[in-house]
This record gives structure tokens, sequence and C-alpha cells, in this order.
């Protein structure tokens, strides 16, 4: 696969294959991160949905971007993102048989997925870029010289906001008596 | 993960989150395609501004105190506008609206009507090969456009674009040797943005949609090749769209349109498109020989036509070429 400057400069002139290869490069991975942040299936395919159309307008008005494209996808997801929390609340964890593996039992179920809709209630009070340092480094693995990339800030207050999401999660959850 | 020390029970719940269940393979797939065809319709829209960028404070203020041979299809379309509003009041503003439509909607004949009358009214060569590029580059974002609405595209769409395909050409005949290369690197250029255009709408159409967009395809690839063909050698060039004009009757004088009418006025219907016999696109005007990369496979077999029925251009075709005659 060419490198993300030369997919750039296909794209910028919206060249089809290149296109199709970015889609297929990046989707799979913002749609990893919009389910753990959202829970929701079609609201992580509507956060792809609209990144991607984004991008193309972006790309229209040739303010799209230069490099590191991988990093400007997942601002713009998060971005989205961010405005969904806003806007709604977090829809409620269902149970489905896609959650379900043979060797747990409803119950182990029902905790796990109570326990992953607080941790996305306890990461939505946190600053947006807190969530998204906390996001890419603990759900994506990134590492804090990507994640200051994404985000557009040196790597030491990548760091700091690490230390302070950090922090507040372990309070926000420990009131509630989750860890 | 990272742990940095983290409280185990905290990256327990980190753990917990990445258990997320695998995308459905259908959603994604739909997904894919929309944005392949809205990324067909941002090209088409990004092709059609080529000229303009850069330079819209020109464009807005420059056209009112001089005159410019740029933005040729605005300036006769207000020329129509205004003659239509004086005349008939609200006509000219019906005109106006009706360029954005789409072959569903109501004021698609309006639209179409219009550029024929553009046509019509321009005596210009060059203005009136411009004027073409930019309406075959509107059939094929209304091809887009149509697709992402999830609508079928009228076959008169596609036919209106192979007429405008074939005017070009045949403008291009009509021109001095030096102005119709440097014109036939235009066209084909504009027919190669087409081209990768329906290449992607072609992805992501339903089936039903298919058969007419690999005819644009094939057309457009043959539009690509003929256009190179004149740039390298124009006498071949000339002689071959000659002898598709000889071949059809050359009958290059407007009919009467209907007004509802996707194809509009003067252009030819499937009927009287030449037979078998003819020099279609199945056999072609250049056989595999002349340029790499040809074969002028169309898989539906349609044969070629390159009588637009529009006027030809209003200059003496050169020696060798041309096969205009005087409006």
């Amino acid at each position: 696969m060419p490198s993300d400057p030369e997919l750039l400069e296909l794209a910028q002139q919206f060249d089809p294959q290149a296109l199709a290869q970015i889609y297929d490069a990046y989707s799979p991975g913002l749609y990893r991160y919009a389910m753990r942040l959202l829970g929701d299936q079609n609201q992580a395919e509507d956060c792809i949905a609209e990144t991607f159309s984004r991008f193309l307008q972006a790309l229209q008005a040739r303010r799209g971007p230069e490099s590191y494209l991988q990093a400007y996808l997942f601002r713009v997801a998060h971005n989205w993102i961010v405005d969904q929390y806003r806007r709604d609340p977090i829809p409620p964890v269902e149970l489905t048989e896609e959650y379900q593996d043979e060797s747990a039992s409803p119950e182990k179920d029902a905790v796990q997925h109570l326990r992953q809709e607080r941790l996305r209630s306890a990461i939505k009070t946190l600053t947006p870029d807190q969530q998204q340092v906390i996001a890419l480094k603990y759900l994506e693995g990134w590492e804090n010289e990507d994640i200051a990339r994404s985000l557009k800030k040196p790597i030491g207050a990548i760091k700091s906001m690490q230390h302070r999401a950090l922090a507040t999660l372990q309070r926000t959850l420990g009131d509630e008596e989750f860890l | 993960m990272k742990n940095d020390g983290m409280d185990p029970k905290l990256k327990d719940a980190f753990n917990d989150l990445q258990n997320i269940p695998p995308r459905d393979p259908q959603a994604a797939a739909h997904g894919r395609a929309n944005f392949l065809k809205q990324a067909a319709v941002s090209r088409q829209a990004v092709s059609r501004q080529a000229d303009q960028r850069h330079n819209r404070w020109n464009n807005i203020f420059f056209p009112m105190f001089v005159r410019k041979e740029r933005l040729p299809v605005l300036n006769t379309l207000f020329a129509v506008v205004l003659a239509l509003t004086v005349f008939f009041g609200g006509a000219g503003g019906t005109v106006y609206a009706a360029q954005d439509s789409l072959p569903n909607q109501a004021l698609y004949p309006v639209k179409t009507w219009s550029e024929d009358a553009i046509l019509s009214l321009t005596s210009s060569i060059q203005m009136r090969l411009n004027y073409v590029l930019d309406f075959s580059d509107r059939r094929v974002a209304e091809m887009a456009s149509l697709l992402a609405a999830g609508k079928s595209i009228p076959e008169g769409v596609e036919t209106r674009l192979q007429n405008e395909l074939d005017l070009a050409l045949e403008l291009a005949t009509g021109m001095d040797d030096p102005q119709a290369i440097q014109q036939l690197e235009r066209v084909r250029q504009r027919a190669e943005t087409q081209y990768q255009t329906i290449t992607m709408l072609i992805s992501g159409a339903p089936g039903s949609a298919e058969p007419l967009l690999l005819k644009a395809h094939a057309r457009l690839q043959e539009q690509i090749q003929l256009a190179a063909m004149g740039e390298t050698d124009m006498p071949k060039f000339r002689m071959q769209v000659q002898q598709h004009f000889k071949n059809q009757g050359g009958s290059n004088e407007p009919t009467p349109g209907t007004g509802n009418n996707p194809q509009g006025p003067g252009l030819m219907s499937p009927t009287d498109m030449p037979g078998p016999s003819g020099t279609g696109t199945g056999s072609g005007p250049m056989n595999s020989t002349n340029m790499p990369g040809t074969g002028m496979n169309q898989p539906n077999g349609t044969p070629g036509q390159y009588g637009s029925g529009y006027p030809m251009p209003d200059r003496t075709p050169q020696p060798g070429g041309g096969s205009g005659r005087m409006p």
C-alpha cells in the first residue's frame, strides 16, 4: 500500500482507487474506536460515514490533511463522538448475541456490559481532549507521539492530560464502587 | 494495552471495553459504497470548478465591467435568462432555477432546453466546445447524484452524454491544427476525469444501473483514445471522425426537440444510430495497431455515433478533415 503522503496526493485528485484504499485501511479501526466509545453499532456506522464525508469535504475545499491521515481521521471521528455525547446520552448496552460467547454466562455478560457502560459514562465526564487521549492510548494502544499528532499538541501536554484523566476516572469510578 | 502503573482494576475496565462485536459486513459494504458514490459526486464538483478556482473574485466582479472569455455558460445563460425575463417575465428565473435540477425533476427539461439554446445562440467554435465540455460534466454529475440518491439513471442522460462527447470531437475537427491539438488535450483530460468518476460509480452502483454505466464507460474510453490520437496524429484523427460522419449520413442539422425528452433537441435517438455495419465503437475508429492499449470493447456492442445533431462549427473545416456545415 502506498504511504500516507502518496495516498493523500492521489486523494486530493479524487483518485477512486486511492480513496477506496483509504477507506479500506482506516474504516475498521475507526469503527472499533467509535464502538468502544459509543457502544452502539448504528452510531458507530454514522460516525464512520460522517468522518469520511468530512474528509471528502476537506479535500474538495483544498484544506485536507497533508500527512498523518490516521491522526486526522481519528480527530475528525472523535469530534463527531464528542458532539454526539453532547446531543444524546449514551444508549444502554444491550445484551445481543454478538456479545455472548459460549464460555460466558449471561450473568458474566451482564456484569461486563454494566462495567463497559459505566466506564463509557466516566470517560464522558472528561474533557474532549482527555477523552481522546485516554481512548487512543488505552483502547487503541497508540504511542504518545501519535496521539500528540492527532491532537496537534506537544507530547508533554499529552502526558499531563493522560495523568489527570486517569486520576479523574479512578475517582469517578471509585465513587461509584465500580472498581 | 499500555499499563503505565495504572490501577489494575481500571486496566481491567479498559480491557472490558476492548471487547466489541464485529462490524456487520453488510453495513460495512453499504458504508463503503456510499463513500465512493459521494467521492464521485465530489470529484465531479471539483472538476467543474477547476477553471474558476483561485479567481473567484474575478469571476464575481470583473465580468460586470470587462468582457472575458471565461465563464461561458453563465454569460450566455445570463443573456438567455435576461431575454426570457424581458419577454416572458418569470420564465427567466425558471431557467436559472432549473440549472441544478436532476433528470427525475420537473425542471430538468428546462435545463436541457436552455443548454440547447445556449449552443444554438453561440457562434464561436471555441465557446461551443467550452459549453459542451461543461455540459458533459453535468451529465456525469447527474448520474452520480441520481445514484447517490438511490434513483435510477434515465437512458436519455447517457445518450445525451454520448452526443456531447461526439460534438466535442466534431468541434475539434473544425479548428486549425494547433488549436485543435490544444483543445483535444482538454477534451481528453475532461474525458479522463469523467471516466474515473464513472469507474467509481460502477463499483458502488446497483446491478440495474450497470449496463448504462458500462456503456458510458466504454464511450469515454473511446473518447480518451480518439482525443489522444488527435494530439499525436491530427490528419488521422480528422479522417477517423470524418469517416464516422460519412458513414452515418453526416446529418448535423438540429432537429426540433420535444421539450420533455432528456435527450433534448437535435440529438439522435437510439433508433437513429447506425447499424452494426456502421463504424460503431465495437469495431471502432482505431485498431489495436494504432495505439497501445486501444481495443474498443463496448460491452453491449452498441454502435457508436458521431452525428450529434447540434449545429456544426461556424468555421470552414481544414483540409483533410472537418465535417461541419455552416449553421
